[in-house]
């Protein structure tokens, strides 16, 4: 009789393990036939995730609300620091919300190769927010294309970073320093500086991202010219083994070996080596744009920061006005149930005056066309103007398409920086996971232009 | 009868089937479907998944950072784990008497087990700190890159923090058994005058031994699941020199999308858990002093 109930326990896990399988897969819903975001008819509501990071996402709900006076929709913003721990079993159960903006720790790209994401091409198309201009020339054209993958416009951008270094002006100006404008500038500034006790720059070692966005990568098209950063970004054969990476990684070298890294910035978190910057421990660090709301509740009050440019090289074959920028992505799901409201929504938000509203509120640079004209904060006014007056602004799109590349030359620029590694070394190791992604087939490639 | 017996098995099956069902839900199906999706492309942003055989196991094997992260968890298991294990022992045995130190030392070596890990991961990072760590303050400076940015050290002050939360786990266990020893024995041991040394020697030591047995396996699983140290002191840097395999399977999950890859990762895991516990139950699977007494 023991046996009967044991029977019975089986017989309910295997019933469920059953429904358990099932819950996993379906779930195609219906979609509207070529949304546009301009037929504003249905009252059903609009579910907008969005990744709640330092800019929060009060923005969003007061446009939401705005946005139902303005047309009777309910959007519903759900905002997480996690937010992709929610999206992800959303995608998996074919349920995704309307619109989103899931933070770094989703694979954008991925979810288009699975189809997941919906095309904007025709949509951009269309008309922008209540205005007679077509909605893709509403967009900064350079930092809309960094959307553009596997043949379409996927991706949307909404604010974006720029990458650079930061020094403080009032620590510069006492001292008599200014900001480095080229290589050799930055090694005599960082001489003096150390003469003063003081470590000249510092880094997020703990996360190389930082190192390779702010010293090797403008170092790389310095050498070797924008072409050569997107044969790297290409994993074109030979691309990291080339004089351009040597040579970056050569500087950073020498930077090291005459003492001008911070001790133990190898062994840092972000927060702990800006730290160190904000109070006034190095002088100099490589960061993104979002470096001030990052540290502005932890710094000394009246603490300044200003932005500059990675010193390159006098003589470098590359545009000497290069600058990168990070952009965050926002799409529509291919599963969508109200993507006509979703793209509504996303028009307004992109509309100049609430661009400039974000920019007011925020303080970060917004990707439409006009927003950033407005009244800037000090540690974003010279981002701006080097944004407005390049003539290479790029991103660093292998990060997000190839990500095993990525963290590859993470490894080994920590090797680099550590003496583990020769900047010849430092190439070939680069080179050979380049090759081994090349030969992945499971690794979708992408030309990045 | 049949009436009587209805109500008996209804009865257990009622009893059962709660924590059946729950255990079945949350456990069981997720652990079978684990191993399903190690046989899958499966990304972890769609409900797409392709079958795709031993591929993902072929490439991991080919993986330099998974040998690395268990390299790693083995030198945690044959280095921190027999000294955890003798630490834990002496402590628990110089803390079985009454003396005002050993009452001090109860109050207090629980205390890193009920801070949470990532408190202690942080705790641990303030002390290794290049600048303002209390290593640093006592006048101990550390490689150039600091104690956590190096990689010949790093690791091995990750074992030391390893070494100092699970210390009070296995010090609870060990006084549990002392504490619960015969008072008879110990007292005619100390009445035939041995002390210290020897009275651990010749009857502590012996009579843990079902202890031992449970404290070694439970070591092994402990080392295997190390995680959130791992992550939150070093995420695995510098250079993947303090990596373990279950941060590993998260960056896999989070940074390739590679669920399928991450699921082989940890069904590999599994097994070599198994394998670590069998290897450990058979090497204490006899109690020496049970054959003695025979």
């Amino acid at each position: 009789m023991t046996q009967k109930s044991k029977w019975l326990a089986i017989a309910l896990v295997a019933v469920l393990g059953i429904a358990g399988c099932n819950g996993g897969g379906g779930g195609a819903t219906d979609t509207v036939t070529a949304p546009t975001g301009d037929k504003l008819t249905t009252s059903d509501s609009v579910e907008v995730m969005v990744f709640e990071g330092g800019y929060g996402k009060d923005f969003y709900e007061k446009a939401a609300e705005e946005y139902k006076a303005e047309t009777g929709v309910t959007v519903n913003i759900v905002g997480d620091p996690r937010i992709d721990e929610q999206v992800k079993p959303r995608f998996v159960q074919g349920n995704p919300p309307d619109l989103t903006y899931p933070g770094w720790r989703f694979d954008h790209w991925k979810a288009v190769d699975d189809e997941e994401v919906m095309k904007l091409d025709s949509v951009m198309g269309g008309k922008a927010w209540k205005s007679e201009e077509l909605w893709k020339d509403t967009f900064e054209p350079s930092i809309l294309k960094l959307g553009y993958g596997s043949g379409g416009q996927y991706v949307l951008p909404y604010f974006y970073s720029v990458i650079g270094w930061w020094y403080d002006p009032d620590l510069f100006a006492t001292n008599g320093w200014t900001p480095p404008t080229n290589y050799t500038e930055l090694l005599a500034l960082c001489q003096k500086i150390k003469d003063k006790g003081m470590a000249p720059i510092t880094y997020q070692g703990q996360y190389p991202d930082y190192m390779i966005s702010g010293m090797l990568t403008p170092w790389a098209i310095s050498v070797g010219g924008i072409d050569q950063y997107m044969k790297m970004q290409n994993l074109e054969p030979g691309a990291w083994n080339s004089d351009a990476v040597i040579r970056a990684a050569k500087m950073i070298r020498e930077l090291r070996d005459m003492g001008y890294f911070q001790s133990g910035a190898t062994a840092m978190s972000h927060t702990e080596s800006q730290s160190e910057f904000v109070n006034s421990k190095a002088a100099m660090i490589p960061c993104g744009t979002w470096l001030y709301s990052e540290m502005e509740n932890t710094m000394p009050k009246d603490r300044k920061m200003k932005f500059f440019l990675p010193p390159v090289l006098i003589d470098g074959k590359g545009d000497p006005s290069a600058i990168m920028i990070k952009i965050e992505p926002w799409f529509v799901p291919q599963a969508a149930k109200n993507q006509e409201h979703a793209i509504g929504f996303y028009k307004y938000m992109t509309s100049k005056e609430k661009a400039q509203q974000f920019v007011t509120e925020k303080g970060t640079l917004m990707a439409v066309k006009g927003a950033n004209q407005v009244d800037l904060p000090m540690h974003l006014q010279d981002a701006a103007n080097l944004v407005a007056s390049s003539s290479a602004i790029y991103a660093p799109q292998w990060r997000d398409f190839y990500p095993a590349m990525y963290k590859a030359v993470e490894t080994n620029i920590t090797k680099l920086v550590s003496g583990e590694l020769t900047p010849e070394e430092f190439g070939a190791e680069c080179e050979k996971a380049a090759e081994e992604i090349r030969n992945d087939n499971r690794v979708t490639k992408r030309t990045i232009e | 009868m049949r009436a009587a017996r209805w109500r008996r098995n209804g009865f257990i099956v009622a009893f059962l089937s709660p924590a059946v069902l729950l255990y079945a839900f949350f456990v069981l199906i997720p652990f079978l479907q684990t191993f399903q999706l190690s046989f899958t492309s499966f990304s972890g942003v769609s409900s797409k998944r392709k079958f795709v055989g031993w591929e993902n196991y072929q490439y991991l094997f080919k993986d330099e950072v998974l040998w690395t992260s268990f390299k790693n968890v083995a030198i945690l298991l044959g280095v921190a784990g027999p000294i955890i294990f003798i630490l834990s022992l002496l402590l628990a045995h110089a803390i079985s008497g009454d003396s005002r130190g050993a009452k001090v030392i109860r109050a207090i070596y629980l205390f890193p087990q009920i801070i949470s890990i990532v408190a202690v991961a942080v705790l641990w990072r303030f002390i290794y700190h290049p600048t303002g760590g209390i290593l640093k303050g006592l006048g101990i400076h550390g490689p150039y890159d600091g104690w956590l940015g190096t990689s010949s050290t790093a690791f091995w002050c990750v074992c030391v923090a390893f070494i100092w939360v699970s210390l009070g786990f296995y010090t609870m266990l060990f006084s549990a058994g002392i504490r619960s020893m015969p008072r008879e024995v110990l007292e005619a041991c100390e009445l035939e005058g041995a002390r210290g040394w020897k009275k651990f020697a010749k009857v502590t030591w012996p009579m843990l031994f079902s202890l031992r047995r449970v404290a070694a396996v439970y070591v092994a699983i402990h080392v295997m699941a190390t995680f959130a140290l791992v992550n939150v002191m070093t995420d695995g840097n510098p250079a993947d020199s303090t990596q373990v395999p279950l941060n590993y399977m998260v960056y896999l999950m989070h940074r390739e999308s590679d669920f399928g890859g991450a699921s082989a990762l940890a069904a590999m895991n599994f097994f070599v858990v198994l394998a670590v516990s069998l290897v450990v139950m058979f090497l204490f699977r006899r109690n020496p002093e049970e054959g003695r007494a025979r």
